[in-house]
């Protein structure tokens, strides 16, 4: 009976007026992808009064056809130019760029493409089955648990940060120092106001968007400048022989796509910690199983596995935040929390009725993020040899162009030049960490993970005492973060001695 | 027993890092336990890594083997060269923010992409006039006209002219 209803669906997806109102939907999503700043949530907020008119499978396929692919063009913009196109895309730099820059600029936006695709089917394929099952999986996880999950998602990335201890020490430093400046602004408890300088600006805490905007593309910009060439040096530029190569390294890394896909999907389920989370995980997961040693010394010098992984997870996530909106009304990210709001504009309370009644509109959905990503995928590889064709323009002449990007990117997440100052900062921020070799992923994690990591700090303290930290869950995480630690300490020690080669 | 080197960049940057971890965590005292519980919590291992990260620092050359699972600088260019471009770089992008605090976007625009292919990258008249307009043409297309994002018209604008 599903699948009859699943193939109902998608034959209720491919009418023309559905497609047409997803492919209107697509298009918008593609450019603001490509643009720095404009987040895929914001567009959301700004369509969501089209669909009032519109039948609930007409509307989720525009406003989820236009989300949907959101994250995967705005790959192409992190490869290209080293500028997040979407908060949810800056891991995607370390090493998109990093391979733009030695020229295979085609292979990279291959692989992230397909990789793209591979998160996207894997992602809808979750929302299709977890549906029925996922009740009990949010359940296992209240504050003390969502508290434990935020710590060992710093310490899985921090214990990855480089070759020897030092770079872990410096991982965690950078970690705990990204928890620290999400506490800018009023406390969420009590409303005091933490580090605001007595400025106005800062009383809503830093904006993640100038943040991220300026912590990666100003020392871009600035090593553009240095070199005084073409981002892509005097390396050839790849034509369509280096995008077919990254959509093979997708299939060539095959399972890693998938498990870097499932832990977008898992992510994506759990209310609060969504994309700008997934990317960070999934990059980890990519550095961690390669082997230690050389495979593994190519990440952040443009090994096509960091591309992948960020790719799929950052797709697939869609999937996953979707379960818990459709299933219990509980959006599991902000563009999923406005997204609840086309549901009550289209007369659909999201719980069991989707299930139900209205599961012909669930699984369009599905078939909506598919056929979404397919035809951006699709659209995007048409395009790819002239985009990556960018790379190969003179620095100089690009810089001014960067720069605006970089400004307005940073400007219209809040239209305040306060953003503007932010931005620069964190570019300067940025700059030092690369230079005196920080890295730069664990403050980003810890920054995007503080507000959550606070609220549900303080509801396990104020519920349990101390006793939230002997929940079963809790110690379990509690040794999974000892163990994350201990393992990347074993595998230094191994490097150090000779047993795995350097 | 190792000596303490001379402070370099390394250090002065590790050191600043303590020094607002400190600074972070002297401001939670007076605070009342539902505001100060989070930055404390995160403020005194950020305060202990810091000051391990900056004595390290102190003590010991750097080892190309630190390296961070993060994109790297170009080392190609000489660093004399290196410094001036940056430091020139730096220049344009502060100018470029000044100028829209004074003029506002719409006139910054074309402004700074003219001054800076003309002046840095040594471009002709025409191509800097060519793609300065191009530049104001698709700011005013794509986020005034279609996006109708409110860009602030700038001190001396708002002072002078309106």
């Amino acid at each position: 009976m599903l699948v009859e209803a699943f193939l109902r669906a998608f034959l209720e997806v491919v009418q023309w007026d559905v497609l047409s109102f997803m492919l209107i939907g697509v298009g918008a999503g593609f450019w603001v992808g490509l643009l720095p700043g404009l987040g895929g949530g914001t567009t959301l907020a700004l369509m969501l009064p089209f669909v009032y008119r519109m039948q609930p499978v007409e509307a989720f396929a525009f406003l989820l056809g236009m989300h949907s692919v959101v994250a995967t063009t705005g790959d192409i913009t992190s490869i290209l130019f080293g500028i997040p196109g979407e908060g949810t895309t800056a891991a995607t730099i370390l090493d998109g760029h990093a391979m733009a820059k030695k020229g295979e600029a085609g292979r990279a936006l291959g692989a992230a493409l397909a990789s793209s695709l591979v998160g996207a089917i894997v992602g809808a394929g979750a929302l299709l089955l977890a549906i029925p099952v996922v009740r009990p999986l949010v359940l296992t996880f209240g504050s003390p648990e969502l508290f434990m999950l935020a710590v060992l998602g710093i310490a899985f990335i921090a214990s990855l940060s480089g070759r020897r201890p030092r770079a872990m020490l410096r991982g965690f430093l950078a970690g705990s120092l990204g928890l620290l400046l999400a506490a800018v602004g009023q406390d969420p408890q009590a409303g005091n106001f933490r580090y605001t300088l007595g400025s106005l600006y800062l009383w809503d805490g830093l904006d993640l968007v100038p943040v991220l905007v300026g912590f990666f593309a100003i020392p871009e910009i600035i090593d553009l400048a240095v070199r005084g060439t073409a981002i892509a040096g005097d390396a050839p530029i790849g034509r369509l022989s280096g995008v077919a190569s990254g959509v093979r390294d997708t299939f060539r890394h095959f399972w890693l796509t998938v498990r870097c896909s499932i832990i977008g999907t898992y992510i994506g389920v759990i209310p609060g910690l969504g994309g700008g989370v997934a990317q960070w995980v999934a990059y980890a997961h990519a550095v961690q199983s390669a082997r230690p040693g050389a495979d593994r010394d190519g990440f952040g010098k443009g090994d096509v596995r960091g591309v992948l992984g960020p790719g799929a997870a950052n797709n697939s996530k869609e999937g996953g935040a979707l379960v818990p909106t459709i299933a219990f009304g509980v959006p599991g990210s902000s563009a999923m929390a406005i997204l609840l709001g086309a549901f009550l504009l289209v007369g659909l309370t999201p719980g069991p009725d989707m299930l139900t009644k209205h599961l012909n509109v669930t699984l369009a959905m599905v078939w909506t993020i598919v056929l979404a990503n397919v035809v951006a995928v699709g659209g995007s590889l048409v395009f790819l040899n002239h985009l990556a064709r960018l790379t190969a323009i003179r620095g100089a002449v690009l810089i001014p162009f960067l720069v605006l990007l970089t400004f307005i990117g940073a400007y219209t997440a809040n239209n305040s030049p306060g953003d503007m100052a932010v931005m620069l900062l964190f570019g300067g921020l940025g700059y030092l960490m690369v230079r005196f070799r920080w890295p730069r992923a664990p403050l980003v994690l810890g920054f995007v993970l503080g507000e959550i990591a606070e609220r549900y700090l303080w509801i396990s303290v104020a519920r349990y005492g101390a006793v939230w930290l002997v929940r079963p869950v809790v110690v379990a995480l509690l040794l999974l973060t000892v163990g994350v630690i201990v393992s990347a300490l074993v595998q230094y020690r191994r490097v150090a001695i000779g047993e795995v080669p350097p | 027993m190792r000596r303490f080197g001379r402070p370099d960049g390394r250090v002065l940057f590790a050191g600043g890092v303590t020094l607002l971890a400190a600074w972070a965590l002297a401001q939670t005292t007076g605070w009342p336990i539902k505001t100060a519980l989070y930055p404390r919590v995160v403020g005194i291992p950020l305060l202990a890594l810091a000051i391990a990260e900056t004595v390290l620092s102190l003590r010991g050359r750097e080892d190309e083997r630190h390296e961070a699972v993060d994109v790297t600088l170009s080392t190609e260019v000489p660093p004399r060269v290196a410094g001036r471009r940056t430091a020139a770089v730096i220049t344009w992008m502060g100018g470029f923010y000044l100028g829209v605090l004074l003029i506002g976007f719409p006139r910054a625009v074309p402004l700074f992409v003219f001054a800076y292919l003309r002046g840095q990258a040594g471009e002709s008249w025409i191509t800097a006039l060519l793609l300065a307009a191009s530049a104001w043409l698709g700011f005013t297309l794509l986020f005034v006209n279609l996006l109708h994002i409110p860009f602030a018209d700038g001190i001396l604008w708002r002072l002078f002219v309106r």
